[in-house]
């Protein structure tokens, strides 16, 4: 019985694993709709448009709420965007350059649990994206799922005008 | 102190394991049928060679000793040896308890079925009722819990806050990978232990709010877990 032996040395090397289970918790738990930044320049010299993928300083504040957002943080290349979990829409107020638009999505919740430890958060499917036009010209959609997962669900595309 | 003591009680099941094997057995034959220290030898040709009933004794220590008192789990097998070396496998158990993880609260109780099995990789003559096993289970278990204060996450718009999800039921099914060994000691009596390496199929939510802090027969809600049984039992 040499072998019940040696099984029962190993199980006494199992014994001194750690059997408690974590109680912290180690994931983010921030979601937010991640919005992209494109810009489009001309060049004099250059026929062809180039494109910026950031902003050189970009202000946002959520319609209805006293505190800012992003105060005119300098090249960032996207931004975060919480929705409201107890809506169904919200709005931004984004400055660019002077320039205020209003942002506004349209989306569904859904509720998701991560752990006993981290609780839960709210995921949002984006509906619909409406938007003012005074520096953004265009919204994209790259996904519509906003979760933890997710870096980029919208991308804001302009074209730089030559006197700007 | 618990540990201590936890310690000293496996150590001490563990070495009546080893020296159960230095026994030697009685053999008496009566009416053709053979008997080892009383116990009924079936013969070699037999499909149905016996059956073995196992209490755990370790995994109710296990769970009181880490969950500080507040997690109990009993589990019991049902075992039948068939062609010398087969041992189709029934677990049955029960686990209920009450834990407080970051100011979350965990209440909860629930039963569990474990089908599986064995294959002694050890001698085949019909006489040797020691056996070095190996096998797989497949486990369900259906559990009714609460849970409290699970924290909201807050962000821009809203403060952090709190929520309550009261009479959850969930199911859960996984597998197993198990390893181990049973000795037999005297008369019926037997002794042995199970390592299991766990995997659990049902990862995803399907419609619940919540997930369970633990599942009974699985242990606490992961991908993977392991257990650990040192059963006494009774060979009929």
């Amino acid at each position: 019985m040499k072998h019940v032996n040696f099984f029962n040395m190993m199980l006494v090397g199992l014994m001194c694993i750690s059997c408690q289970p974590d109680t912290v918790c180690h994931e983010t738990r921030k979601v937010a709709m991640q919005c992209h930044f494109r810009e489009y320049y001309r060049v004099p010299s250059n026929v062809q448009l180039n494109v910026r993928t950031e902003w050189d300083s970009i202000t946002v504040q959520g319609i209805g709420s006293d505190s800012i957002l992003y105060n005119n943080t300098k090249q960032v290349s996207h931004i975060g965007l919480p929705l409201k979990d107890n809506a169904d829409t919200c709005a931004y107020l984004l400055t660019y350059h002077q320039k205020k638009d209003t942002l506004t999505a349209i989306y569904t919740n859904q509720q998701r649990f991560l752990s006993i430890e981290c609780g839960c958060v709210y995921n949002h499917k984006i509906v619909q994206i409406n938007h003012t036009r005074n520096w953004i010209d265009t919204v994209i959609i790259a996904n519509d799922a906003v979760m933890l997962e997710v870096d980029k669900n919208i991308i804001l595309q302009r074209t730089k005008p030559d006197d700007e | 102190m618990m540990n201590k003591w936890l310690s000293i009680l496996i150590l001490s099941l563990l070495a009546l394991t080893a020296n159960a094997a230095k026994h030697i057995p009685d053999t008496v034959y009566h009416h053709d049928r053979m008997y080892v220290d009383g116990l009924r030898i079936y013969s070699d040709s037999a499909i149905y060679q016996g059956l073995n009933l196992k209490i755990d004794m370790f995994m109710p220590i296990l769970e009181v000793a880490r969950s500080k008192g507040k997690l109990q789990a009993y589990e019991m097998a049902l075992n039948l040896r068939l062609k010398r070396r087969y041992y189709p496998t029934i677990e049955l158990g029960y686990a209920f308890g009450e834990t407080n993880v970051s100011d979350t609260y965990w209440k909860g109780q629930g039963g569990f079925v474990k089908l599986g099995l064995d294959i002694n990789g050890l001698r085949k003559h019909v006489d040797a009722l020691d056996a070095l096993l190996v096998g797989i289970r497949v486990g369900g278990a259906y559990e009714k819990y609460d849970l409290t204060g699970v924290r909201m996450a807050g962000s821009y718009w809203q403060p952090a806050s709190t929520r309550d999800f009261i009479n959850q039921y969930s199911f859960n099914c996984w597998g197993e990978v198990v390893t181990g060994c049973q000795v037999h000691v005297y008369s019926g009596l037997m002794m042995g232990w199970y390592f299991r390496l766990k995997v659990l199929f049902t990862r995803k939510l399907k419609g619940e709010e919540v997930a369970p802090y633990y599942i009974p027969g699985f242990g606490y809600r992961d991908n993977t877990n392991w257990g650990f049984n040192y059963y006494i039992g009774w060979k009929f």
